[in-house]
């Protein structure tokens, strides 16, 4: 099993958080993103997601281990989701245990930004109009 | 004949995001000159379709990031990864 992985089938944290339950942590840090109705003053009704599913995997797990290099965590696990998503749904779910909070904090954000730099996974997004576009990315 | 054979190697092409798009398929396998690099593939392949900007993009080949002066061999997979967005 790797730590990274990507789904089509709705993420549900609850299921998720219990793969961190550790006696020696004392913190758990997690990240959720979710799908908003507006990006750039437009109105979203839906999402699309789409990976180059390989690669993103190997990537992924590349971006949680450097994360447990750099930090004092013990374990950091994240999911991404694929596929068509609703108002609400969640995207991605990062979650990391470690002894202490700062530690836990740091990595989950480490690797959430990571995650939307590297991994190569891309979104469109459907207009209340009917129009529809790849986002551009940062590049 | 045999000549012209064994100058061309077959590479496959995956496409995601945008790049699917203008292309209107996920795959394709390509005949290249043998010494071919992704750059060199992606101008042969701008004369079919309006692609975008080579600037912006990375690439992969075998599922490995690779640059754009590597060197092609007989079936490798090479994909232009678009600026990603996920998260």
């Amino acid at each position: 099993m790797t730590n990274f992985s990507i789904t089509s089938e709705p993420i549900v944290s609850a299921e998720l958080i219990i793969q961190l339950e550790d006696p020696d942590c004392g913190a758990v840090a997690t990240f959720s993103g979710i799908v908003r109705q507006h990006n750039k003053d437009r109105e979203v009704t839906q999402l699309h997601y789409q990976s180059y599913k390989t690669l993103a995997v190997k990537e992924g797990n590349k971006i949680l281990g450097e994360a447990k290099e750099q930090f004092n965590i013990v374990n950091a696990l994240c999911v991404h989701r694929v596929g068509d998503l609703n108002i609400g749904e969640t995207a991605v779910w990062v979650g990391v245990n470690a002894s202490h909070r700062d530690a836990a904090f740091n990595a989950c954000r480490y690797v959430i930004d990571e995650i939307k730099t590297r991994v190569p996974i891309w979104k469109k997004e459907i207009y209340v109009d009917g129009d529809s576009g790849w986002l551009e990315g940062a590049g | 004949m045999t000549e012209n054979m064994s100058d061309s190697i077959n590479i496959k092409i995956q496409y995601f995001a945008a790049l699917r798009e203008i292309t209107g398929c996920a795959c394709e396998t390509l005949s290249v000159q043998v010494g071919s690099n992704p750059k060199t593939v992606y101008q042969q392949l701008n004369n079919q379709y309006d692609l975008p900007t080579q600037k912006r993009l990375k690439i992969a080949i075998n599922d490995c990031f690779c640059s754009w002066e590597s060197v092609l061999t007989s079936d490798d997979t090479l994909v232009f990864i678009p600026p990603v967005t996920g998260g």
